[in-house]
């Protein structure tokens, strides 16, 4: 336990913590957009960017991985924090204008226009969805291809992907938007990465519940029954309250 | 540790608790009731299980324990990819299509806090939901057997 400083408020803050932890404990906001608290911190965005001081220099960094050191200053929110904020948000919203969360990212920052040329594009690169699926699913069915301009979340070889399970936190997770799930008959698409899996209907009622290889990532990885596996949550239900009938 | 005990036999269906579950919750209610049988109703909710299957089955954390001893959800971790609901045995966690997050009974956490019934409990016309201690409906049963095998041991004297 140690103190640093931040917005010259003193805050106890522990070994391994980041800036943006014990800033956020503390109540002092500091914007962000690829950061999810249940996700390893990846500083992709660099909206949360703080300024930090330590012995006598001080540098700009992105506070989700920049851990706490004693003897810190930080300072979040400069004039020059807010002009490179500004700025960032300018890029985001010329890469996705017609996002609803950039542009209400970018109000806040009191951005409504940017000077930049509209590209259109429906992903910001944030790397939520390649987090989410390769740390909290662990299939890692999709990653960062190609560098610079061309950079963008893919399969393999943008193909159908062979281990996809289908469970659809991408596109949960994607602050765009830009990841969508259709199910169509018994197929499940995920047009954005150009895969299909086979839906899962559920043994009473019919109805589509799951996909076939998320059904079976879990029966390996977790210690439920196969017969509830095969039910949908409302069946679920109606069997747990039909076994209670029986004692009533 | 106080749990959400249900008497089915004073059941009704009115749903009544789902309209206050959704009243506490954002118009999204966490409450069911299951009509079995045709005419049966059943209340339904999270159990808060000793031994939660989505708890466990919880890629990020985001479900732990509480104070209280419920169940809950912390909706910053949950990352919607609603493996709690796949593995859960009751089907009771589930999608909020506008959030994105897992919403799941949290017991009414703030309000039992505060000294208050669960809204579900306090809104059921015929008390078919009580808010007891967990061993308090066995310790009644076992009460009510006694009383009866009382009664039947008595009978049986008079008759001699």
């Amino acid at each position: 336990m140690f103190q640093i400083e931040i917005d010259g408020r003193d805050c106890e803050a522990e070994q391994g913590e980041t800036v943006l932890q014990v800033a956020r404990r503390n109540g002092i906001e500091i914007p962000t957009l690829c950061h999810h608290e249940g996700l390893e911190p990846y500083g992709a965005c660099r909206m949360c960017i703080v300024e930090v001081s330590q012995r006598g220099r001080s540098r700009l960094e992105s506070s989700c991985t920049r851990p706490v050191e004693e003897g810190m200053v930080v300072r979040t929110d400069t004039d020059e924090i807010q002009e490179y904020r500004g700025l960032i948000a300018e890029l985001l919203l010329a890469r996705c204008p017609d996002s609803d969360r950039i542009q209400a990212l970018a109000r806040e920052l009191g951005v409504t226009e940017t000077r930049f040329s509209l590209l259109n594009e429906d992903c910001i690169l944030c790397g939520l969805c390649v987090r989410a699926c390769q740390d909290a699913i662990g299939v890692s069915a999709i990653s960062f291809m190609n560098r610079g301009m061309a950079r963008k979340v893919s399969t393999p070889f943008e193909i159908n992907s062979d281990v996809c399970v289908g469970c659809g936190t991408c596109a949960q997770i994607c602050p765009t938007g830009a990841i969508k799930i259709e199910d169509v008959g018994d197929r499940r698409y995920l047009r954005y990465f150009n895969t299909e899996l086979e839906l899962l209907h559920c043994n009473e009622c019919g109805t589509a519940f799951t996909t076939k290889r998320r059904q079976e990532q879990l029966t390996t990885e977790q210690t439920v029954p196969g017969d509830l596996l095969c039910l949908c949550q409302t069946c679920r239900r109606k069997r747990l309250a039909s076994s209670l009938r029986k004692y009533v | 540790m106080k749990r959400v005990h249900f008497v089915p036999n004073r059941c009704i269906g009115c749903e009544e608790c789902v309209i206050a579950c959704e009243k506490a919750h954002d118009w999204q209610s966490r409450a069911y009731v299951e009509v079995v049988g045709g005419y049966f109703p059943i209340p339904m909710r999270c159990f808060h299980c000793e031994d939660a299957p989505c708890k466990d089955a919880c890629p990020t954390g985001a479900i732990h324990r509480n104070e209280l001893g419920a169940v809950v959800v912390d909706e910053e971790m949950c990352i919607g990819c609603g493996t709690c609901a796949e593995v859960c045995p009751f089907g009771v966690p589930h999608l909020s299509e506008t959030t994105g997050k897992i919403i799941k009974c949290d017991l009414c956490s703030e309000k039992v806090a505060e000294g208050e019934e669960p809204a579900c409990v306090a809104a059921c016309p015929k008390t078919a939901l009580e808010f007891v201690e967990r061993n308090d409906p066995l310790e009644a049963k076992r009460q009510r057997t006694a009383q009866r095998l009382k009664e039947a041991i008595s009978q049986e004297a008079s008759s001699r």
